[in-house]
């Protein structure tokens, strides 16, 4: 009928190129971050209006009343100056997600072979004479009811009263079908030791929202743990994982077996496609300790993750040893990906380091 | 004699570069030296040492006001009396073209030295040079 | 209320009996007191019918384009912040159609249909609306038809990137060519025809008087006023032309189907113009009228209370802050009050004595016949000036605002009437678009489009004039100047497709 939905489609196509064309900018100041709804992120995008010749801002106004301050103009006129106000358009997840894949070209993440897991739905598939009360099917009960009173010749309409009697009785029916979906956890580990600081923890933000769009968009189902450390770990919800700064030092070991310990009692890697995130500046505090987290990277860590990612963020004592160890010993293994940032600008590159390889 | 003084003494038989360590009453100093001259030592790392734990904490403390013959003021970054350490670094804002103090707090142990960021984002040693006098007071600060 | 928008019946749409009981009411009443219609016709909507009509303007079918898709959506999201609830939509076309909202309670559907025969009689009437076109549902039918052929032919993005460059000139029209033909007086062939006739006017004369009759001087101021004249005719245009686009329509060089779209846009645009020029007047006095016959004859008692306040939430304003349609209906309410008691004229005029003013009532009785007079030949600009007086504004309250840059607020200014009445004149002339003249297609001789911006007091906005001026470039296809004022200073814009310049304009060009 009305064709507003093809005006639609085609406008939601233009803020999708606009915010590709704008995702370095987005990425870099963490705005998307903010906005970030349930399901939908919500973009301000100004001017997108079709510019034409008009007057500048008003000098004055004119109010009536009493006479408190007052803007100029008539307040209700939104949308006599387009341009003046910001339009936010939602955009889902699942979009930016595309917008992502699309502009650092991402490959898509095949799931791990076996690694699914499953689950139980009801469906409902037809109406039956047995059943629990939970399921009964009012409307079809009554219906036989009446059905049956008006053959039974017990109808009367001036009192159209019908008692269901136990035939009448309806119930939904159902099956459980179960159906296999590809499942996805994501931990994210972070030192919070005194290095690092408001600018490194917004990087890792930015980064954990990109990380989260695009493996929503490749699996069906995602959970996400956050884990923060300095000489000792501990599990925390996702708003505290991006407040918390402590003074300590910083043994990174401890978040590794604490990663392991969380993975090992929930995500069997048989159900799950496991993606541990490290974020950290990369000063351990001992070589003692680095060697300690080689060996568990190597021995359990990598062997059952899809993807082990690393990233480094420069703080402005520069950047850390921890990089560089993790070289030497994995430079070589295909699912330890690792990338440093160095600021904010380096966000979008780090992202196509991190899920470029599409493990 | 103080360890500051016996690390003195000791460079004065002492030429071209290394490891050098003295012992006096109060513990023990060393310098990772790259170069040893008559009037002054370029190292890369200046280390006192002493016989009983110290509080990792209160060191922390007040290592910052101690330490006067550093060009500036380090501050604690990481304090952790657990591990038994701590890290002191200058602040941003007193860093130049990349370079900064770390001063490096163990329970029998403190090391200062200097670490420079390179344009990479990378971070490697920095030597640097004090004068005799300088470092005997450097020394004695640090411990 | 709503803006004025409109659509078109389809099955099913019909009024529940309740309601067409109320609209034969309703229409009857309105006829009784001289409302003057076009047949309207009422259909019931859903929300999201509503919202996709009113994105359209109002209409069932428009020709693709994105931001119909973006008012869509922006109106859907400020329905959801509850900022704005569209009432009523009804279009100028006749038969006129008018939607109702079928979620509304009766009581507000039968508000609006008063409003909505307020509006059809305004549409009917008013001058300003005379020559527009009545049959839009189907010509603009017939337009989005066109545009889908042509994007078929050319692609839709090659479609889409011409129409949003024109729709970025849209403004640049004639308000008033509605009501003038327009013609070149000058053809080229009068041109040739002069260029060829070197000859000058003489009066006719025999030989030997002939030194006498045409003195040399005659002859030279003869031959004077030929060249200038053809000067005149040369300059391109004659006289300068506030239509851009139908200029452009006549002068640019553009394939047939770019052409068309100018043309399609052009006549969109000219239909709607009359409603932004005289939305205070037609708003007021179609709430002028909803009071009217609502609180008088077609409100059940028990519908008062509702209806009570659904028109507080019309009218309602922030405090402090002027409505545009509260400020109409009132002083369509002053004139009336003013002419049924005689307080015009000299008399009138020359009368100071406060006393006698508020007392003044010569029982005349015209109001009603006032108002009918004014709503046929004014618009919004002409309603202000001609009927807002001193004793209006103070009654209303009305007072200037500026912003204090020291507490960073908005500040009452002035409680003056001249003050108050320049800044209602200012606002409604910075709403509006800035008087934009073509005043010389081959500038430099070079074909490049020289425009002159009419300045009045309000500088226009730079960074959206810059991309105008690139817009018109990809249509006129040569540089393109805009001659205006930036801060008090003579300044003149370019635009050479590559890149914007701007440099002060010297006294002498």
């Amino acid at each position: 009928m009305l064709n507003i939905d093809r005006d639609l489609g085609r406008f939601r196509d233009i803020i999708k190129g606009r915010v590709r064309r704008d995702l370095r900018k987005y990425m870099s100041s963490g705005e998307l971050v903010g906005k970030q709804g349930n399901k939908t992120v919500s973009i301000p995008l100004p001017q997108i209006g079709i510019p034409r010749l008009r007057y500048g801002k008003n000098q004055g106004g004119v109010g009536q009343g009493e006479g408190q301050g007052q803007g100029p103009g008539e307040g209700q006129q939104a949308g006599d100056a387009p341009g003046e106000h910001v339009l936010e358009v939602e955009l889902t997840v699942e979009e930016l997600a595309e917008i992502l894949g699309e502009e650092l070209e991402l490959p898509r993440i095949e799931p791990k072979g076996t690694a699914t897991t499953s689950t139980k739905r009801f469906k409902y598939t037809g109406i039956r004479r047995v059943g629990p009360e939970s399921l009964r099917h009012m409307k079809r009960t009554y219906k036989q009811a009446l059905r049956r009173s008006i053959a039974g010749g017990t109808f009367d309409p001036r009192k159209p009263v019908v008692v269901p009697i136990k035939d009448d009785k309806r119930y939904r029916a159902y099956n459980v079908e179960t159906e296999p979906r590809s499942a996805a956890v994501i931990v994210y580990m972070m030192d919070v030791s005194g290095s690092m600081g408001k600018t490194q923890k917004e990087i890792v933000r930015s980064e954990a929202f990109w990380i989260d769009a695009w493996l929503k968009h490749n699996y069906d189902e995602i959970e996400t743990r956050f884990i923060i450390h300095d000489a000792s770990a501990r599990e925390v919800d996702r708003d505290t994982f991006f407040r918390t700064r402590e003074s300590g030092g910083t043994l990174i070991s401890s978040a590794y077996k604490l990663c392991l310990e969380i993975l090992q009692k929930d995500y069997p890697p048989s159900d799950w496609n496991i993606y541990p995130f490290h974020f950290s500046d990369g000063d351990n505090w001992s070589q003692s300790d680095t060697r300690t987290c080689m060996t568990l990277l190597r021995e359990q860590l990598v062997p059952m993750s899809n993807q082990f990612s690393y990233a480094q963020v420069d703080s402005q004592y520069g950047s850390g040893q921890f990089i560089k160890d993790l070289t030497e010993h994995f430079g070589a293994e295909d699912r330890v990906v690792l990338s440093r940032v160095a600021d904010r600008d380096a966000i979008m590159e780090s992202i196509r380091e991190l899920l470029g390889k599409g493990n | 004699m103080r360890a500051s003084e016996a690390l003195e003494a000791a460079l004065d038989g002492a030429s071209g570069s290394g490891r050098i360590r003295a012992t006096g009453d109060d513990g023990t100093a060393e310098i990772d030296a790259v170069a040893i001259g008559p009037i002054g030592v370029r190292v890369r790392e200046v280390t006192v040492g002493r016989d009983a734990d110290i509080d990792i904490s209160e060191e922390a403390e007040a290592l910052p006001d101690r330490l006067r013959s550093l060009p500036h003021r380090v501050v604690p970054i990481e304090v952790d009396p657990d591990l038994g350490g701590a890290i002191l670094r200058s602040r941003p804002q007193d860093m130049r073209d990349g370079e900064f103090w770390e001063v490096d707090v163990r329970r029998r142990r403190t090391t200062v030295r200097k670490q420079r960021v390179r344009e990479d984002g990378h971070r490697e040693p920095a030597e640097f040079a004090l004068t005799r006098e300088q470092l005997q007071r450097l020394i004695d600060e640090a411990r | 209320m709503g803006r004025m928008t409109t659509r078109f019946l389809r099955e099913g749409r019909a009024l529940p009996a309740e309601l067409e009981q109320a609209r034969l009411e309703i229409e009857a009443l309105a006829r009784s007191y001289g409302l003057d219609f076009f047949d309207t016709i009422f259909e019931m909507c859903t929300y999201e019918e509503i919202n996709m009509i009113a994105a359209y303007g109002g209409f069932p079918t428009r020709y693709p384009h994105w931001r119909f898709g973006m008012e869509y959506l922006q109106m859907q999201k400020s329905y959801e912040y509850g900022l704005s609830k569209i009432y009523e939509m009804v279009i100028n076309t006749d038969p006129s159609y008018a939607y109702l909202m079928d979620c509304n309670l009766v009581v507000d559907q039968k508000l609006v249909m008063a409003h909505v025969f307020g509006h059809v009689d305004f549409f009917k009437n008013n001058l300003w609306f005379k020559g527009t076109d009545r049959r839009m549902l189907d010509t603009m039918a017939n337009h989005a038809t066109r545009i889908r052929d042509l994007i078929e032919r050319h692609g839709a993005s090659e479609v889409e990137r011409f129409i949003d460059q024109v729709l970025s000139i849209d403004n640049l029209i004639d308000p008033y060519a509605m009501h003038i033909t327009r013609t070149r007086t000058v053809t080229e062939a009068d041109v040739e025809r002069a260029e060829a006739d070197g000859s000058v006017a003489r009066m006719p004369a025999k030989d030997y008087m002939d030194s006498y009759i045409n003195p040399p001087e005659f002859l030279e101021a003869q031959r004077l006023k030929k060249e200038e004249e053809l000067q005149r005719m040369r300059s391109f245009p004659e006289s300068p032309v506030r239509d851009v686009l139908g200029f452009l329509l006549d002068h640019a060089r553009l394939p047939r189907w770019k052409q068309e779209i100018l043309r399609i846009i052009r006549a969109e645009a000219l239909y709607f113009a009359p409603q932004g020029q005289t939305k205070i007047m037609n708003e007021g006095w179609a709430t002028y009228w909803h009071t009217k016959l609502m609180t008088q004859h077609i409100l059940s008692d028990s519908e008062v209370i509702d209806y009570a306040d659904a028109n507080a939430g019309t009218l309602a304003m922030r405090p402090g802050q002027l409505n545009p349609y509260k400020l109409g209906v009132e002083l369509w309410r002053h004139i009336e009050r003013r002419w049924n008691k005689g307080r015009f004229g000299k008399d009138w005029l020359d009368c100071d004595d406060p006393r006698e003013r508020a007392a003044w009532d010569t029982g005349a009785g015209e109001g009603r016949d006032k108002i009918f007079q004014v709503r046929q030949t004014h618009n919004d600009i002409t309603f202000l000036e001609t009927f807002l007086t001193a004793d209006f504004c103070r009654e209303m309250g009305f007072f200037t605002t500026k912003f204090d840059k020291r507490s960073g607020e908005w500040v009452l200014d002035s409680r003056e009437f001249a003050d108050v009445k320049q800044q209602l004149l200012q606002m409604l002339a910075s709403r509006g678009t800035p008087r934009v003249y073509i005043v010389d297609a081959n500038h430099g001789n070079r074909s490049e489009l020289r425009l002159w911006h009419e300045h009045e007091g309000l500088d226009i906005q730079l960074d959206w004039a810059t991309v105008t001026l690139e817009n018109l470039v990809a249509i006129w296809g040569r540089p393109v100047h805009l001659d205006t004022q930036l801060e008090g200073k003579p300044m003149r814009l370019s635009h050479d497709g590559s890149a914007a310049r701007r440099a002060p304009i010297k006294a002498a060009s």
